[in-house]
């Protein structure tokens, strides 16, 4: 009597403990795509940026419009495989008065470093590896060389950042639920290492084919802080954010190699339209 | 009889385990049902002095946003709002060292600020708690 009784008591906790282990991952979105499928992002980036020392400034102002290709190339049980790559991108800088303007549907054979720069961030595909629920698992290297962060930010292009862990930028891990009203709000704080990124979102407007989000961020560092102000629509149907909207206003310090600090401060309007060609 | 029992409670605490594990609030799970602090930005960023000589920085205004052409999916009310300029962090000291750098590179350019990354939406907002529920 006494073993049914340990019996039933060790097989009522398994079944409770293996309902609590599958309901954890419930809430997350599982995302279809099909293989060959290709999803074609624009983004167009609007930045003006001032670079000071003592009494000398420096404007920066940028214009720049990018097209990056999202491409299935693997479908199986473990997720997907994306082939990402910039398929054009138009750029006009404004330094000081000097306009230098890149165009990747003209070939140009200036010896501009920067034009060259540039022209090497075209068509250089990097696989990244994400699971069911569009996290990124693993992606192949991007071989920087010329295209450095500090291009990157003077061209005023927004970086993609692949890191293990996180979502893949054209996806939401969000899924419609019609109790999920408009006004709802939500946030997120992140602190590592002296860096603090505070987020609050919350919904905006909601049907059952689109939901708008809206979020307001607060990132600080050691030497740089900004508020973001942004905004995604999502389509309901397959969790593929269909527009982002956003604007940063950035300020701080910054360290050249030679070790003089600059004070620095930006504000960036960002404009990104996803939608699936293929 | 024990041995059964035994393997059962085994089996309890690696499931158990794994849950845990769904839970840690890493990724996109993180600080699950924690409300938000309120951040006070300021309008008006002063620099900081002693590290560099330089009057008051201007902050430029936010540029428009460009429309981008069809397929229009715009609705009304999806343009954010311009954020307010946040206050600089301290100025850094002098002989405060660079950030350390993976590349090389040729290009002299100078340095403006890297656009922060934009935010993930935080995993499913209907299984989080609601700002100002009082948790």
């Amino acid at each position: 009597m006494n073993n049914i009784y340990i019996y039933k008591t060790a097989f009522l906790m398994l079944f409770i403990l293996m309902n609590f282990s599958s309901t954890a991952q419930e809430g997350h979105r599982v995302f279809k795509f099909d293989q060959g499928s290709e999803y074609q992002t624009e983004i167009l980036t609007n930045s003006k940026a001032v670079v000071q020392r003592g009494k000398q400034t420096l404007n920066v102002n940028t214009v720049s419009s990018v097209t990056k290709s999202f491409t299935t190339t693997l479908v199986n049980d473990r997720g997907y495989t994306f082939n990402i790559k910039i398929k054009r991108m138009d750029n006009e800088i404004d330094a000081m008065g000097k306009k230098l303007s890149h165009s990747s549907e003209t070939k140009s054979d200036s010896t501009s470093v920067i034009l060259k720069a540039l022209d090497f961030m075209l068509n250089k595909p990097i696989d990244v590896q994400v699971n069911k629920y569009g996290v990124i698992q693993s992606f192949t290297d991007y071989k920087a060389e010329m295209a450095t962060d500090t291009l990157v930010a003077f061209a005023g292009l927004q970086p993609e950042a692949f890191e293990k862990g996180t979502l893949l930028s054209i996806v939401a891990d969000f899924t419609y639920n019609p109790s999920v009203k408009k006004n709802f709000s939500w946030g997120d704080s992140v602190e590592i290492d002296k860096q603090r990124l505070v987020s609050k979102f919350w919904i905006e407007d909601i049907n059952q084919k689109t939901t708008i989000i809206k979020f307001t961020t607060s990132n600080t560092t050691k030497l740089l802080n900004s508020n973001q102000n942004g905004t995604y629509v999502i389509d309901n149907a397959t969790g593929v954010i269909q527009e982002k909207i956003l604007y940063t206003i950035s300020t701080g310090y910054q360290i050249s190699a030679g070790g003089v600090i600059y004070a620095v401060s930006r504000s960036t309007s960002v404009s990104q339209k996803t939608k699936r060609i293929k | 009889m024990k041995k059964i029992v035994l393997m059962l409670l085994t089996i309890a605490a690696v499931i158990s385990f794994k849950s845990a594990k769904a839970q840690n609030a890493t990724g996109n799970a993180s600080d699950n049902g924690v409300p938000v602090p309120v951040s006070t930005p300021q309008v008006s960023p002063s620099i900081g002095g002693g590290a560099i000589n330089a009057p008051a920085l201007s902050v430029p205004t936010a540029p428009p946003v460009v429309a981008l052409p069809a397929p229009a999916i715009s609705a009304p009310g999806v343009m954010p709002a311009v954020p307010s300029a946040p206050a600089p962090p301290p100025a850094p000291a002098p002989g405060t060292p660079p950030a350390a750098s993976t590349f090389s590179t040729t290009l002299n350019l100078p340095s403006v600020p890297t656009l922060p990354p934009i935010p993930p939406i935080p995993a499913m907002p209907d299984v989080r708690v609601p700002i100002g529920s009082g948790n």
